[in-house]
Protein backbone atom coordinates (compact mmCIF):
# COMPACT_ATOMS: atom_id res chain seq x y z
CA UNK A 1 0.00 0.00 0.00
CA UNK A 2 1.15 3.83 -0.99
CA UNK A 3 0.97 6.90 1.61
CA UNK A 4 -2.04 8.13 -0.98
CA UNK A 5 -4.04 4.91 -0.36
CA UNK A 6 -3.06 4.62 3.46
CA UNK A 7 -3.94 8.09 4.16
CA UNK A 8 -7.78 7.68 2.17
CA UNK A 9 -8.11 4.89 4.93
CA UNK A 10 -7.23 7.14 8.11
CA UNK A 11 -11.04 8.75 8.32
CA UNK A 12 -12.68 5.93 7.72
CA UNK A 13 -10.54 3.85 10.50
CA UNK A 14 -10.71 6.92 13.22
CA UNK A 15 -14.86 6.34 12.11
CA UNK A 16 -14.65 2.95 12.76
CA UNK A 17 -16.04 2.62 8.89
CA UNK A 18 -12.97 0.64 7.56
CA UNK A 19 -13.49 -3.00 7.04
CA UNK A 20 -11.09 -5.43 8.87
CA UNK A 21 -9.03 -6.07 5.93
CA UNK A 22 -8.97 -2.50 4.94
CA UNK A 23 -7.59 -1.89 9.00
CA UNK A 24 -4.77 -4.33 9.10
CA UNK A 25 -3.57 -3.01 5.47
CA UNK A 26 -3.67 0.22 7.08
CA UNK A 27 -1.52 -0.72 9.99
CA UNK A 28 1.14 -2.65 8.25
CA UNK A 29 1.94 0.67 6.26
CA UNK A 30 1.51 2.36 9.62
CA UNK A 31 4.31 0.32 10.85
CA UNK A 32 6.46 1.26 8.70
CA UNK A 33 6.19 4.78 7.31
CA UNK A 34 6.72 7.62 10.24
CA UNK A 35 4.98 10.35 7.59
CA UNK A 36 1.77 8.60 7.67
CA UNK A 37 1.37 8.07 11.61
CA UNK A 38 1.68 11.51 11.72
CA UNK A 39 -1.35 11.98 9.26
CA UNK A 40 -3.21 9.56 11.47
CA UNK A 41 -1.88 11.64 15.22
CA UNK A 42 -3.30 14.75 13.21
CA UNK A 43 -6.37 13.73 12.26
CA UNK A 44 -6.50 11.69 16.22
CA UNK A 45 -5.93 14.95 17.47
CA UNK A 46 -8.08 17.49 15.40
CA UNK A 47 -10.88 15.29 14.67
CA UNK A 48 -13.03 14.89 17.96
CA UNK A 49 -11.94 18.45 18.55
CA UNK A 50 -13.46 20.08 15.86
CA UNK A 51 -16.41 17.74 16.25
CA UNK A 52 -16.67 19.34 19.98
CA UNK A 53 -16.73 23.33 18.39
CA UNK A 54 -20.21 24.83 18.67
CA UNK A 55 -22.42 24.54 16.30
CA UNK A 56 -24.23 28.03 16.81
CA UNK A 57 -22.64 31.37 17.47
CA UNK A 58 -24.93 34.24 18.02
CA UNK A 59 -24.32 37.14 15.81
CA UNK A 60 -22.68 40.51 17.29
CA UNK A 61 -25.68 42.44 16.10
CA UNK A 62 -29.50 41.76 15.24
CA UNK A 63 -28.92 41.44 11.94
CA UNK A 64 -32.94 40.79 11.24
CA UNK A 65 -33.65 44.39 10.89
CA UNK A 66 -30.66 44.72 8.15
CA UNK A 67 -32.49 41.76 6.17
CA UNK A 68 -35.99 43.33 6.31
CA UNK A 69 -34.59 46.59 4.91
CA UNK A 70 -33.03 44.58 2.30
CA UNK A 71 -35.97 42.56 1.07
CA UNK A 72 -37.71 45.88 1.25
CA UNK A 73 -35.55 47.74 -0.69
CA UNK A 74 -35.01 44.92 -3.65
CA UNK A 75 -38.39 44.91 -3.89
CA UNK A 76 -38.81 48.27 -4.44
CA UNK A 77 -35.88 48.88 -6.46
CA UNK A 78 -37.04 45.94 -9.01
CA UNK A 79 -40.02 48.19 -9.44
CA UNK A 80 -38.23 51.78 -9.49
CA UNK A 81 -34.91 51.82 -10.61
CA UNK A 82 -33.65 50.92 -13.51
CA UNK A 83 -30.89 48.62 -12.97
CA UNK A 84 -28.08 49.25 -15.94
CA UNK A 85 -27.27 52.18 -14.48
CA UNK A 86 -24.30 51.29 -11.82
CA UNK A 87 -22.72 49.19 -14.64
CA UNK A 88 -23.44 52.18 -17.17
CA UNK A 89 -21.62 54.36 -14.72
CA UNK A 90 -18.60 51.94 -14.50
CA UNK A 91 -18.68 51.35 -18.24
CA UNK A 92 -18.39 54.95 -19.02
CA UNK A 93 -15.68 55.58 -16.23
CA UNK A 94 -14.08 52.66 -18.18
CA UNK A 95 -14.09 54.33 -21.36
CA UNK A 96 -12.39 57.44 -20.35
CA UNK A 97 -9.56 54.96 -18.75
CA UNK A 98 -9.05 53.11 -21.92
CA UNK A 99 -8.88 56.22 -23.94
CA UNK A 100 -6.40 57.49 -21.93
CA UNK A 101 -4.60 54.48 -22.01
CA UNK A 102 -4.58 54.14 -25.28
CA UNK A 103 -2.73 57.76 -25.50
CA UNK A 104 -0.26 56.94 -23.34
CA UNK A 105 0.22 53.72 -24.89
CA UNK A 106 1.14 55.73 -28.38
CA UNK A 107 3.16 58.37 -25.98
CA UNK A 108 5.18 56.01 -24.44
CA UNK A 109 6.25 54.20 -27.92
CA UNK A 110 7.05 57.84 -29.62
CA UNK A 111 8.44 59.76 -27.19
CA UNK A 112 9.68 57.94 -23.73
CA UNK A 113 12.94 55.63 -23.21
CA UNK A 114 12.13 52.03 -22.82
CA UNK A 115 12.62 50.76 -18.76
CA UNK A 116 13.48 47.18 -18.82
CA UNK A 117 11.47 44.86 -16.54
CA UNK A 118 14.22 42.84 -14.39
CA UNK A 119 11.83 40.10 -13.57
CA UNK A 120 10.73 38.67 -16.67
CA UNK A 121 7.92 37.86 -14.44
CA UNK A 122 5.39 39.19 -18.01
CA UNK A 123 3.98 35.74 -19.07
CA UNK A 124 3.14 34.15 -15.70
CA UNK A 125 1.24 37.82 -14.38
CA UNK A 126 -0.75 38.03 -17.59
CA UNK A 127 -1.41 34.51 -17.28
CA UNK A 128 -3.15 35.33 -13.82
CA UNK A 129 -5.09 38.09 -15.35
CA UNK A 130 -6.56 36.07 -18.09
CA UNK A 131 -7.37 33.27 -15.71
CA UNK A 132 -8.91 35.80 -13.48
CA UNK A 133 -10.74 37.81 -16.35
CA UNK A 134 -12.09 33.93 -17.65
CA UNK A 135 -13.68 33.03 -14.23
CA UNK A 136 -15.26 36.31 -14.04
CA UNK A 137 -16.24 35.98 -17.11
CA UNK A 138 -17.81 32.51 -17.05
CA UNK A 139 -19.40 33.57 -13.77
CA UNK A 140 -21.06 36.31 -14.95
CA UNK A 141 -22.23 34.58 -18.22
CA UNK A 142 -23.85 32.41 -15.60
CA UNK A 143 -25.58 35.01 -14.09
CA UNK A 144 -26.10 37.30 -17.58
CA UNK A 145 -30.24 36.41 -17.87
CA UNK A 146 -30.23 38.00 -14.45
CA UNK A 147 -29.44 41.66 -15.90
CA UNK A 148 -31.25 44.02 -18.12
CA UNK A 149 -30.59 43.64 -21.93
CA UNK A 150 -29.51 47.38 -21.57
CA UNK A 151 -26.83 46.20 -19.50
CA UNK A 152 -25.61 43.70 -20.98
CA UNK A 153 -25.29 45.32 -24.27
CA UNK A 154 -23.62 48.35 -22.63
CA UNK A 155 -21.23 45.51 -20.65
CA UNK A 156 -20.07 44.11 -24.08
CA UNK A 157 -19.73 46.99 -25.81
CA UNK A 158 -17.18 48.56 -22.68
CA UNK A 159 -15.28 45.23 -22.97
CA UNK A 160 -14.80 45.57 -26.16
CA UNK A 161 -13.24 48.78 -25.88
CA UNK A 162 -10.96 47.62 -22.52
CA UNK A 163 -10.48 44.33 -24.77
CA UNK A 164 -8.41 46.40 -27.89
CA UNK A 165 -6.51 48.52 -25.16
CA UNK A 166 -5.59 45.25 -24.32
CA UNK A 167 -4.59 44.24 -27.39
CA UNK A 168 -2.49 47.19 -28.24
CA UNK A 169 -1.02 47.14 -24.69
CA UNK A 170 0.38 43.79 -25.56
CA UNK A 171 1.01 44.34 -29.27
CA UNK A 172 3.45 47.46 -28.49
CA UNK A 173 5.12 45.23 -25.39
CA UNK A 174 5.22 42.56 -28.70
CA UNK A 175 7.41 45.64 -30.55
CA UNK A 176 9.27 46.70 -27.11
CA UNK A 177 9.02 43.17 -24.65
CA UNK A 178 10.27 44.74 -21.36
CA UNK A 179 9.24 47.75 -21.45
CA UNK A 180 8.04 48.28 -17.83
CA UNK A 181 5.72 51.19 -18.96
CA UNK A 182 4.14 49.22 -21.20
CA UNK A 183 3.57 46.29 -19.37
CA UNK A 184 2.05 49.12 -15.95
CA UNK A 185 -0.25 50.22 -18.83
CA UNK A 186 -1.35 46.46 -19.66
CA UNK A 187 -1.80 45.46 -16.21
CA UNK A 188 -4.07 48.89 -15.84
CA UNK A 189 -6.24 47.58 -18.46
CA UNK A 190 -6.39 44.55 -16.59
CA UNK A 191 -7.45 45.60 -13.53
CA UNK A 192 -9.89 47.78 -15.12
CA UNK A 193 -11.41 44.67 -17.02
CA UNK A 194 -11.47 42.76 -13.97
CA UNK A 195 -13.03 45.50 -11.95
CA UNK A 196 -15.96 45.86 -14.48
CA UNK A 197 -16.40 42.40 -14.46
CA UNK A 198 -16.43 42.09 -10.62
CA UNK A 199 -18.81 45.10 -10.40
CA UNK A 200 -21.06 43.66 -12.90
CA UNK A 201 -21.65 40.15 -11.04
CA UNK A 202 -21.90 41.72 -7.86
CA UNK A 203 -25.15 43.60 -9.83
CA UNK A 204 -26.22 40.03 -11.31
CA UNK A 205 -26.00 38.46 -7.72
CA UNK A 206 -27.93 41.28 -6.38
CA UNK A 207 -30.23 41.28 -9.12
CA UNK B 1 -42.67 20.13 6.47
CA UNK B 2 -43.39 22.38 9.85
CA UNK B 3 -46.40 24.79 9.79
CA UNK B 4 -43.40 27.94 10.38
CA UNK B 5 -42.08 27.07 7.38
CA UNK B 6 -44.95 26.81 5.47
CA UNK B 7 -46.48 29.99 6.10
CA UNK B 8 -42.74 31.33 5.07
CA UNK B 9 -43.03 29.70 2.09
CA UNK B 10 -46.63 31.51 1.42
CA UNK B 11 -44.86 34.71 1.93
CA UNK B 12 -44.92 35.54 5.81
CA UNK B 13 -42.49 37.45 6.93
CA UNK B 14 -42.96 37.34 10.76
CA UNK B 15 -42.59 33.53 9.99
CA UNK B 16 -39.68 33.82 8.20
CA UNK B 17 -38.41 36.09 10.97
CA UNK B 18 -38.78 33.31 13.32
CA UNK B 19 -36.71 31.26 11.33
CA UNK B 20 -33.68 33.79 11.29
CA UNK B 21 -34.16 33.58 15.08
CA UNK B 22 -33.84 30.03 14.99
CA UNK B 23 -31.40 29.50 12.64
CA UNK B 24 -29.02 32.69 12.45
CA UNK B 25 -26.51 31.31 15.20
CA UNK B 26 -25.58 27.99 13.18
CA UNK B 27 -25.55 29.79 10.09
CA UNK B 28 -23.42 33.02 11.66
CA UNK B 29 -21.15 29.97 12.60
CA UNK B 30 -20.33 28.57 9.30
CA UNK B 31 -19.77 32.09 7.83
CA UNK B 32 -17.24 33.01 10.77
CA UNK B 33 -15.76 30.08 10.47
CA UNK B 34 -15.19 29.95 6.67
CA UNK B 35 -14.56 34.08 5.99
CA UNK B 36 -12.35 34.23 9.62
CA UNK B 37 -13.72 37.80 9.77
CA UNK B 38 -17.00 38.69 11.96
CA UNK B 39 -18.03 41.69 9.63
CA UNK B 40 -17.74 40.02 6.66
CA UNK B 41 -19.63 37.01 8.44
CA UNK B 42 -22.37 39.12 9.13
CA UNK B 43 -22.50 40.24 5.99
CA UNK B 44 -22.50 36.73 4.45
CA UNK B 45 -25.48 35.74 7.03
CA UNK B 46 -27.51 38.68 5.91
CA UNK B 47 -27.08 37.05 2.41
CA UNK B 48 -27.89 33.94 3.21
CA UNK B 49 -31.03 34.44 4.70
CA UNK B 50 -31.89 37.18 1.58
CA UNK B 51 -31.60 34.11 -0.95
CA UNK B 52 -33.25 32.08 1.14
CA UNK B 53 -35.99 34.68 1.18
CA UNK B 54 -35.89 35.03 -2.35
CA UNK B 55 -35.36 30.71 -2.96
CA UNK B 56 -38.70 29.31 -0.44
CA UNK B 57 -40.62 28.68 -3.07
CA UNK B 58 -37.81 26.18 -4.29
CA UNK B 59 -37.44 24.49 -0.91
CA UNK B 60 -39.88 21.45 -0.98
CA UNK B 61 -39.49 19.65 2.24
CA UNK B 62 -37.33 16.55 0.81
CA UNK B 63 -34.77 17.79 3.84
CA UNK B 64 -35.23 19.49 6.66
CA UNK B 65 -35.30 23.04 6.63
CA UNK B 66 -31.83 23.76 8.50
CA UNK B 67 -30.30 20.97 6.16
CA UNK B 68 -31.50 23.09 3.32
CA UNK B 69 -30.63 26.82 4.91
CA UNK B 70 -27.15 25.04 5.52
CA UNK B 71 -26.23 24.04 1.99
CA UNK B 72 -27.56 27.50 0.63
CA UNK B 73 -25.05 29.09 2.81
CA UNK B 74 -22.22 27.02 2.03
CA UNK B 75 -22.98 28.17 -1.53
CA UNK B 76 -23.45 31.59 -1.06
CA UNK B 77 -20.32 31.74 1.39
CA UNK B 78 -17.84 30.01 -1.47
CA UNK B 79 -20.10 31.81 -4.32
CA UNK B 80 -19.39 35.07 -2.93
CA UNK B 81 -15.35 34.15 -2.50
CA UNK B 82 -15.57 32.73 -5.91
CA UNK B 83 -17.07 35.96 -7.65
CA UNK B 84 -14.97 38.19 -6.26
CA UNK B 85 -12.21 37.32 -3.61
CA UNK B 86 -10.43 34.84 -4.53
CA UNK B 87 -10.26 35.96 -8.40
CA UNK B 88 -8.88 39.42 -6.50
CA UNK B 89 -6.57 37.71 -5.06
CA UNK B 90 -5.79 35.40 -7.60
CA UNK B 91 -4.96 38.81 -9.64
CA UNK B 92 -2.90 40.16 -6.91
CA UNK B 93 -0.63 36.93 -7.18
CA UNK B 94 0.30 36.69 -10.11
CA UNK B 95 2.33 39.75 -9.40
CA UNK B 96 3.16 38.50 -5.76
CA UNK B 97 3.31 34.45 -5.61
CA UNK B 98 3.96 34.62 -1.93
CA UNK B 99 0.41 35.95 -1.04
CA UNK B 100 -1.00 32.39 -2.12
CA UNK B 101 0.96 31.32 1.36
CA UNK B 102 -0.26 33.99 3.59
CA UNK B 103 -2.48 33.19 6.46
CA UNK B 104 -5.76 35.16 7.18
CA UNK B 105 -4.59 35.93 10.31
CA UNK B 106 -0.86 34.70 11.68
CA UNK B 107 -1.27 34.83 15.04
CA UNK B 108 2.33 36.28 17.14
CA UNK B 109 5.15 33.29 17.73
CA UNK B 110 4.18 31.83 21.35
CA UNK B 111 0.79 32.70 21.66
CA UNK B 112 -1.36 29.80 22.79
CA UNK B 113 -4.57 29.43 20.68
CA UNK B 114 -7.73 28.07 21.00
CA UNK B 115 -9.07 25.82 17.74
CA UNK B 116 -11.48 28.56 16.71
CA UNK B 117 -8.57 30.81 16.84
CA UNK B 118 -6.09 28.23 15.04
CA UNK B 119 -9.29 27.97 12.49
CA UNK B 120 -8.97 31.06 11.59
CA UNK B 121 -5.25 31.52 11.00
CA UNK B 122 -5.46 29.05 8.43
CA UNK B 123 -4.42 29.99 4.69
CA UNK B 124 -8.16 30.45 3.13
CA UNK B 125 -8.55 27.47 1.07
CA UNK B 126 -7.35 24.80 3.37
CA UNK B 127 -9.90 26.51 6.39
CA UNK B 128 -12.80 25.85 3.74
CA UNK B 129 -11.92 22.12 3.29
CA UNK B 130 -11.33 21.78 7.39
CA UNK B 131 -14.33 23.60 8.46
CA UNK B 132 -16.47 21.85 6.06
CA UNK B 133 -14.57 18.48 6.43
CA UNK B 134 -14.21 18.11 9.76
CA UNK B 135 -16.23 20.26 11.92
CA UNK B 136 -19.79 20.26 9.31
CA UNK B 137 -19.18 17.36 8.06
CA UNK B 138 -19.16 17.23 4.46
CA UNK B 139 -17.46 14.28 2.46
CA UNK B 140 -14.04 15.30 0.11
CA UNK B 141 -16.27 14.44 -3.14
CA UNK B 142 -18.72 16.62 -1.84
CA UNK B 143 -16.50 19.47 -1.19
CA UNK B 144 -14.66 19.01 -4.21
CA UNK B 145 -18.04 19.69 -6.33
CA UNK B 146 -18.95 22.51 -4.52
CA UNK B 147 -15.34 24.39 -4.30
CA UNK B 148 -14.64 23.47 -7.83
CA UNK B 149 -11.85 21.55 -6.93
CA UNK B 150 -10.45 17.60 -7.47
CA UNK B 151 -11.32 15.01 -4.88
CA UNK B 152 -7.01 14.55 -4.43
CA UNK B 153 -6.93 18.39 -3.63
CA UNK B 154 -9.59 18.43 -0.77
CA UNK B 155 -7.89 15.61 0.87
CA UNK B 156 -4.45 17.01 0.60
CA UNK B 157 -5.62 20.17 1.90
CA UNK B 158 -7.73 18.79 4.70
CA UNK B 159 -4.19 17.19 5.75
CA UNK B 160 -2.02 20.09 5.67
CA UNK B 161 -4.75 22.25 7.31
CA UNK B 162 -4.75 19.37 10.16
CA UNK B 163 -1.11 19.84 10.22
CA UNK B 164 -1.13 23.46 10.53
CA UNK B 165 -3.58 23.30 13.01
CA UNK B 166 -1.91 20.80 15.81
CA UNK B 167 1.45 22.50 15.27
CA UNK B 168 -0.28 25.96 16.56
CA UNK B 169 -2.24 24.28 18.91
CA UNK B 170 0.69 22.52 20.59
CA UNK B 171 2.86 26.20 20.67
Amino acid sequence: MNCDAARDLIDPFLAGTLDAAGRRDLEEHLATCPACRETLEDATALRPAAAALPRSIDPPHDLWPAITRRLSRRTSRRAARPRWQSVALAAAAALVLMAGSSALTLWVVRERGTPRAASGATPAIEAGYVTATADLMRALDAERGRLAPATVATLERNLAVIDAAIAESRAALAADPGNRDLEALLWASYRQKVALLQQASRLAERS
Amino acid sequence: MTDLVARACDGDEDAFGDLYRAHAGRIFALCLRLEADAARAEELTQDVFVHAWERLRTFRGESAFGTWLHRLAVNVVLTSRRSTWRRTRRVITAEDPAIFEQAADSPGPGLRLDLDQAIAALPAGARAIFVLHDVEGYQHGEIAALMGVAEGTSKTQLFRARRLLRKALER
